[in-house]
Protein backbone atom coordinates (compact mmCIF):
# COMPACT_ATOMS: atom_id res chain seq x y z
CA UNK A 1 0.00 0.00 0.00
CA UNK A 2 2.80 2.33 1.01
CA UNK A 3 4.62 1.45 -2.23
CA UNK A 4 1.51 2.25 -4.27
CA UNK A 5 1.37 5.71 -2.75
CA UNK A 6 5.05 6.21 -3.54
CA UNK A 7 4.58 5.10 -7.17
CA UNK A 8 1.77 7.56 -7.56
CA UNK A 9 4.09 10.36 -6.44
CA UNK A 10 6.60 9.55 -9.21
CA UNK A 11 3.83 9.23 -11.76
CA UNK A 12 2.36 12.48 -10.55
CA UNK A 13 5.68 14.24 -11.17
CA UNK A 14 6.02 12.52 -14.53
CA UNK A 15 2.68 13.99 -15.56
CA UNK A 16 4.31 17.42 -15.44
CA UNK A 17 6.27 16.41 -18.56
CA UNK A 18 3.13 15.52 -20.50
CA UNK A 19 2.49 17.81 -23.43
CA UNK A 20 5.97 19.28 -23.27
CA UNK A 21 7.12 20.64 -26.61
CA UNK A 22 10.64 19.76 -27.78
CA UNK A 23 13.22 22.43 -27.04
CA UNK A 24 14.81 24.09 -30.06
CA UNK A 25 18.53 24.32 -30.63
CA UNK A 26 20.21 27.70 -30.87
CA UNK A 27 20.00 29.33 -34.28
CA UNK A 28 22.10 28.32 -37.28
CA UNK A 29 22.88 24.90 -35.84
CA UNK A 30 24.07 23.41 -39.12
CA UNK A 31 26.12 26.47 -40.08
CA UNK A 32 27.82 26.52 -36.69
CA UNK A 33 28.47 22.81 -36.98
CA UNK A 34 30.13 23.20 -40.40
CA UNK A 35 32.29 26.09 -39.14
CA UNK A 36 33.36 23.98 -36.18
CA UNK A 37 34.24 21.04 -38.40
CA UNK A 38 36.15 23.27 -40.78
CA UNK A 39 38.07 24.86 -37.90
CA UNK A 40 38.98 21.43 -36.54
CA UNK A 41 40.23 20.33 -39.96
CA UNK A 42 42.30 23.51 -40.41
CA UNK A 43 43.76 23.11 -36.94
CA UNK A 44 44.70 19.51 -37.66
CA UNK A 45 46.34 20.50 -40.94
CA UNK A 46 48.22 23.37 -39.30
CA UNK A 47 49.47 21.12 -36.50
CA UNK A 48 50.58 18.47 -38.95
CA UNK A 49 52.45 20.96 -41.12
CA UNK A 50 54.10 22.97 -38.39
CA UNK A 51 54.89 20.42 -35.75
CA UNK A 52 58.02 18.97 -37.46
CA UNK A 53 59.32 22.50 -37.95
CA UNK A 54 58.60 23.34 -34.32
CA UNK A 55 60.29 20.19 -33.09
CA UNK A 56 63.40 20.71 -35.23
CA UNK A 57 63.57 24.38 -34.21
CA UNK A 58 63.22 23.60 -30.50
CA UNK A 59 65.85 20.85 -30.69
CA UNK A 60 68.27 23.16 -32.53
CA UNK A 61 67.91 25.86 -29.89
CA UNK A 62 68.50 23.31 -27.13
CA UNK A 63 71.58 21.98 -28.92
CA UNK A 64 73.07 25.44 -29.40
CA UNK A 65 72.43 26.33 -25.74
CA UNK A 66 73.98 23.07 -24.57
CA UNK A 67 77.07 23.60 -26.68
CA UNK A 68 77.42 27.18 -25.50
CA UNK A 69 77.19 26.11 -21.86
CA UNK A 70 79.59 23.21 -22.37
CA UNK A 71 82.31 25.32 -23.98
CA UNK A 72 81.93 28.37 -21.80
CA UNK A 73 81.49 27.25 -18.18
CA UNK A 74 83.55 24.17 -17.19
CA UNK A 75 86.93 25.91 -16.64
CA UNK A 76 85.41 28.96 -15.07
CA UNK A 77 83.51 26.82 -12.58
CA UNK A 78 86.66 24.99 -11.42
CA UNK A 79 88.58 28.23 -10.85
CA UNK A 80 85.59 29.65 -9.01
CA UNK A 81 85.61 26.73 -6.59
CA UNK A 82 89.35 27.02 -5.94
CA UNK A 83 89.08 30.71 -5.24
CA UNK A 84 86.19 30.09 -2.92
CA UNK A 85 88.08 27.43 -0.93
CA UNK A 86 91.14 29.64 -0.59
CA UNK A 87 89.00 32.53 0.55
CA UNK A 88 87.27 30.33 3.08
CA UNK A 89 90.58 29.07 4.51
CA UNK A 90 91.97 32.58 4.73
CA UNK A 91 88.84 33.95 6.36
CA UNK A 92 88.92 31.41 9.18
CA UNK A 93 92.71 31.38 9.46
CA UNK A 94 92.93 27.76 8.36
CA UNK A 95 96.10 26.33 6.89
CA UNK A 96 97.07 23.06 5.43
CA UNK A 97 99.92 22.39 7.91
CA UNK A 98 99.76 21.45 11.56
CA UNK A 99 101.91 22.31 14.63
CA UNK A 100 101.67 18.78 15.92
CA UNK B 1 14.58 9.71 -47.76
CA UNK B 2 14.99 5.99 -47.25
CA UNK B 3 17.46 5.07 -44.51
CA UNK B 4 19.58 2.72 -46.62
CA UNK B 5 19.90 5.36 -49.33
CA UNK B 6 20.76 8.02 -46.75
CA UNK B 7 23.48 5.83 -45.21
CA UNK B 8 24.96 5.14 -48.66
CA UNK B 9 24.97 8.84 -49.48
CA UNK B 10 26.57 9.65 -46.14
CA UNK B 11 29.26 7.03 -46.64
CA UNK B 12 30.02 8.60 -50.01
CA UNK B 13 30.54 11.91 -48.21
CA UNK B 14 27.64 13.78 -49.80
CA UNK B 15 27.04 17.05 -48.00
CA UNK B 16 23.34 17.19 -48.89
CA UNK B 17 22.84 13.86 -47.10
CA UNK B 18 24.66 15.16 -44.04
CA UNK B 19 22.54 18.31 -44.02
CA UNK B 20 19.40 16.17 -44.26
CA UNK B 21 20.59 13.95 -41.41
CA UNK B 22 21.40 16.91 -39.15
CA UNK B 23 18.09 18.62 -39.89
CA UNK B 24 16.16 15.39 -39.28
CA UNK B 25 17.80 14.42 -35.98
CA UNK B 26 18.95 17.82 -34.65
CA UNK B 27 16.01 18.46 -32.33
CA UNK B 28 15.76 14.87 -31.10
CA UNK B 29 19.48 14.66 -30.31
CA UNK B 30 19.45 18.08 -28.67
CA UNK B 31 16.48 17.19 -26.47
CA UNK B 32 18.00 13.89 -25.44
CA UNK B 33 21.28 15.46 -24.34
CA UNK B 34 19.41 18.39 -22.80
CA UNK B 35 17.43 16.00 -20.60
CA UNK B 36 20.62 14.26 -19.54
CA UNK B 37 22.85 17.29 -19.04
CA UNK B 38 20.13 19.73 -17.93
CA UNK B 39 21.96 22.71 -19.38
CA UNK B 40 21.13 24.31 -22.73
CA UNK B 41 24.64 25.48 -23.62
CA UNK B 42 26.21 22.12 -22.77
CA UNK B 43 23.43 20.34 -24.66
CA UNK B 44 23.98 22.43 -27.80
CA UNK B 45 27.72 21.84 -27.62
CA UNK B 46 27.31 18.10 -27.02
CA UNK B 47 24.75 17.69 -29.80
CA UNK B 48 27.25 19.27 -32.18
CA UNK B 49 30.02 16.98 -30.93
CA UNK B 50 27.72 14.00 -31.53
CA UNK B 51 27.09 15.06 -35.14
CA UNK B 52 30.81 15.61 -35.72
CA UNK B 53 31.56 12.15 -34.34
CA UNK B 54 28.82 10.75 -36.54
CA UNK B 55 30.33 12.39 -39.61
CA UNK B 56 33.74 10.86 -38.91
CA UNK B 57 32.49 7.39 -38.02
CA UNK B 58 29.70 6.86 -40.56
CA UNK B 59 31.83 4.18 -42.24
CA UNK B 60 31.70 2.16 -39.03
CA UNK B 61 27.90 2.03 -39.10
CA UNK B 62 27.15 -1.70 -39.42
CA UNK B 63 23.40 -1.54 -40.09
CA UNK B 64 22.72 -4.01 -37.26
CA UNK B 65 20.62 -1.28 -35.67
CA UNK B 66 18.67 1.63 -37.13
CA UNK B 67 20.44 4.87 -37.92
CA UNK B 68 18.34 6.60 -35.25
CA UNK B 69 19.47 4.16 -32.56
CA UNK B 70 23.06 4.56 -33.61
CA UNK B 71 22.83 8.36 -33.46
CA UNK B 72 21.20 8.16 -30.03
CA UNK B 73 23.99 5.86 -28.88
CA UNK B 74 26.63 8.37 -29.93
CA UNK B 75 24.69 11.22 -28.32
CA UNK B 76 24.34 9.34 -25.01
CA UNK B 77 28.06 8.53 -25.03
CA UNK B 78 28.92 12.17 -25.66
CA UNK B 79 26.56 13.30 -22.91
CA UNK B 80 28.14 10.85 -20.47
CA UNK B 81 31.60 12.17 -21.43
CA UNK B 82 30.38 15.68 -20.66
CA UNK B 83 28.99 14.59 -17.29
CA UNK B 84 32.33 12.96 -16.42
CA UNK B 85 34.20 16.09 -17.49
CA UNK B 86 32.00 18.11 -15.16
CA UNK B 87 32.65 15.72 -12.27
CA UNK B 88 36.42 15.77 -12.86
CA UNK B 89 36.42 19.53 -13.02
CA UNK B 90 34.44 19.72 -9.80
CA UNK B 91 36.92 17.34 -8.16
CA UNK B 92 39.88 19.44 -9.34
CA UNK B 93 38.26 22.60 -8.04
CA UNK B 94 38.27 21.00 -4.61
CA UNK B 95 42.09 21.19 -4.62
CA UNK B 96 42.18 24.94 -5.24
CA UNK B 97 43.19 27.06 -2.26
CA UNK B 98 40.40 28.96 -0.53
CA UNK B 99 41.47 32.35 -1.89
CA UNK B 100 41.21 31.36 -5.54
CA UNK B 101 37.93 32.01 -7.36
CA UNK B 102 35.92 28.87 -7.94
CA UNK B 103 33.49 28.48 -10.81
CA UNK B 104 30.07 27.06 -10.14
CA UNK B 105 30.72 24.00 -12.29
CA UNK B 106 28.50 20.99 -11.81
CA UNK B 107 26.72 22.48 -8.87
CA UNK B 108 23.11 21.43 -8.55
CA UNK B 109 20.99 24.12 -10.16
CA UNK B 110 17.30 23.91 -10.91
CA UNK B 111 16.72 23.06 -14.53
CA UNK B 112 13.67 24.56 -16.16
CA UNK B 113 13.01 22.74 -19.41
CA UNK B 114 12.10 25.35 -22.05
CA UNK B 115 9.36 23.22 -23.59
CA UNK B 116 7.34 22.60 -20.42
CA UNK B 117 4.15 24.51 -19.69
CA UNK B 118 4.48 27.27 -17.11
CA UNK B 119 2.12 25.65 -14.57
CA UNK B 120 4.24 22.46 -14.58
CA UNK B 121 7.66 24.10 -14.49
CA UNK B 122 8.28 23.80 -10.72
CA UNK B 123 7.18 20.20 -10.56
CA UNK B 124 9.23 19.29 -13.62
CA UNK B 125 12.26 21.08 -12.13
CA UNK B 126 11.93 18.92 -8.98
CA UNK B 127 11.67 15.81 -11.12
CA UNK B 128 14.78 16.73 -13.13
CA UNK B 129 16.65 17.48 -9.92
CA UNK B 130 15.75 14.03 -8.59
CA UNK B 131 16.72 12.38 -11.90
CA UNK B 132 20.05 14.19 -11.82
CA UNK B 133 20.84 12.63 -8.45
CA UNK B 134 20.38 9.09 -9.79
CA UNK B 135 23.37 6.84 -10.55
CA UNK B 136 24.57 7.21 -14.17
CA UNK B 137 22.95 4.11 -15.73
CA UNK B 138 19.65 4.58 -13.93
CA UNK B 139 19.61 8.18 -15.05
CA UNK B 140 20.16 7.26 -18.70
CA UNK B 141 17.60 4.44 -18.65
CA UNK B 142 14.97 6.57 -16.96
CA UNK B 143 15.57 9.51 -19.29
CA UNK B 144 15.37 7.36 -22.41
CA UNK B 145 12.22 5.52 -21.39
CA UNK B 146 10.21 7.80 -19.16
CA UNK B 147 11.25 11.21 -20.46
CA UNK B 148 12.05 10.51 -24.13
CA UNK B 149 9.36 7.84 -24.43
CA UNK B 150 11.51 5.16 -26.07
CA UNK B 151 10.73 1.47 -25.68
CA UNK B 152 12.70 -0.86 -23.44
CA UNK B 153 14.13 -2.58 -26.52
CA UNK B 154 15.31 0.71 -28.04
CA UNK B 155 16.80 1.84 -24.73
CA UNK B 156 18.55 -1.51 -24.38
CA UNK B 157 20.00 -1.16 -27.88
CA UNK B 158 21.24 2.35 -27.16
CA UNK B 159 22.73 1.44 -23.79
CA UNK B 160 24.12 -1.91 -24.91
CA UNK B 161 22.08 -3.69 -22.20
CA UNK B 162 19.51 -6.45 -22.25
CA UNK B 163 15.84 -5.60 -21.79
CA UNK B 164 15.92 -7.33 -18.40
CA UNK B 165 18.83 -5.17 -17.30
CA UNK B 166 17.01 -2.03 -18.43
CA UNK B 167 13.87 -3.09 -16.55
CA UNK B 168 15.94 -3.59 -13.44
CA UNK B 169 17.54 -0.15 -13.86
CA UNK B 170 14.12 1.47 -14.25
CA UNK B 171 12.78 -0.31 -11.20
CA UNK B 172 15.69 0.87 -9.06
CA UNK B 173 15.49 4.37 -10.53
CA UNK B 174 11.81 4.55 -9.60
CA UNK B 175 12.52 3.50 -6.03
CA UNK B 176 15.24 6.12 -5.68
CA UNK B 177 13.08 8.79 -7.28
CA UNK B 178 10.13 8.02 -5.02
CA UNK B 179 12.25 8.52 -1.92
CA UNK B 180 13.71 11.75 -3.19
CA UNK B 181 10.45 13.18 -4.50
CA UNK B 182 8.79 12.34 -1.21
CA UNK B 183 11.44 14.45 0.51
CA UNK B 184 10.80 17.36 -1.86
CA UNK B 185 7.08 17.14 -1.23
CA UNK B 186 7.45 17.20 2.58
Amino acid sequence: MKNDIKISITDDYLKSLAGATPAETKGFFYERLRVRMKAAETKEEWLFQSSPALIVGALSIMLVLNMALFFRYPEKDKSDIQVTLKDFAAAYDQTLYSNY
Amino acid sequence: MEEQFLVDELQQGKESAYLYLVETYRVRVFNLVLNILQDEDDADDTAQEAFIQLYHSIHQFKKDSTLGTWIYRIAVRKALDKLRQRKNRQRLLGFLPWWMPKEDVGAQRDFYHPGIALENKEKAADLFKAINALPEKQKIAFTLIKVEGLSYIEAGDIMGQSVKAVESLISRAKQNLQERLQQYRN
